[in-house]
């Protein structure tokens, strides 16, 4: 019985028809396709250029704030060793 | 077979299978619409690894539940723009849900009221379900689209069933 009304309570859907898609959707797609296909710059072109982008900057941030350092630890050891940093003669 | 052929052939189970996702005419239309450009866009790409007819099943259910949840994201973002500028139409502009052609008139209260409670379910049971009362499909069928295990798709049928029938008793229930 349980399933009998299981079965019957889906019933109405057995009685979907099928229906034909509208003739002038053809015509949209094809300018859909006509647009994709003219469209230079496409979201993934965006996303690529933003994380090249992103990538370099990123690089050259590291860059700089590696020499930046190293130029730091070279001052730090001339002035434990009591060295002039520059190459001026005359103080 | 040329994209055109393929359009002419699988243009009714498209259609078709996208109004039972979303039950209305305008948005069928547009996921078709999306199903054939991604069709056009990805034919070179398809490997034979499964027929054409399940490629395009696949291709149509990913659409239509993607279309919804775009649907839904943009009603929610729709009414917070309403709580914040009294001008915004979006909600106001918001296009009838249930306008199914396939639907016969005496069927009609019926089916929309049994079609609410299945667009509640989890996405894969959704579809299970629409593929097995709808579409007709057998549980193999529907195991080759959606990439599951006969069993697995049998389980999904049941729960769905299970779910929908606790939705319409409560439906029933709260009417009393």
């Amino acid at each position: 019985m349980k399933t009998e009304e299981n079965i019957d309570f889906l019933k109405p859907l057995e009685h979907i028809n099928k229906v034909d898609a509208p003739e002038f959707l053809f015509t949209r797609i094809q300018q859909r396709i006509a647009n994709v296909y003219t469209s230079k710059f496409t979201p993934r072109a965006a996303w690529s250029m933003g994380i090249a982008f992103v990538l370099i900057l990123s690089i050259n941030i590291g860059i700089v704030l590696k020499n930046t350092k190293q130029k730091n630890t070279k001052t730090n050891i001339a002035e434990t060793m009591n060295l002039v940093p520059t190459n001026n003669l005359y103080r | 077979m040329n994209f055109e052929e393929l359009y002419h052939t699988h243009k009714t189970l498209v259609f078709n299978l996208s109004l039972q996702y979303v039950q209305n005419i305008e948005d069928a239309e547009e996921i078709t619409q999306d199903v054939f450009v991604s069709i056009h866009q990805s034919l070179h790409q398809f490997n034979n690894n499964s027929s054409v007819k399940t490629w395009i099943y696949r291709i149509t259910i990913n659409k239509s539940l993607d279309f919804i949840k775009a649907k839904q994201r943009k009603k929610r973002f729709s009414y917070l723009t309403s709580l914040f500028f009294e001008d915004s139409n979006d909600l106001k502009h918001d296009s009838p849900t249930f306008n199914h052609p396939g639907v016969q008139l005496e069927q009609k209260e019926a089916t929309e009221t049994i079609f609410k409670h299945i667009n509640e379910l989890v996405d894969n049971q959704k579809t299970a379900l629409i593929l097995s009362k709808i579409e007709g499909k057998t549980h193999a069928e529907i195991a080759e689209i959606m990439g599951l295990s006969y069993k697995a798709v049998e389980s999904l049928v049941q729960r769905a069933k299970s779910n929908l029938s606790k939705k319409l008793n409560t439906n029933e229930g709260n009417k009393k």
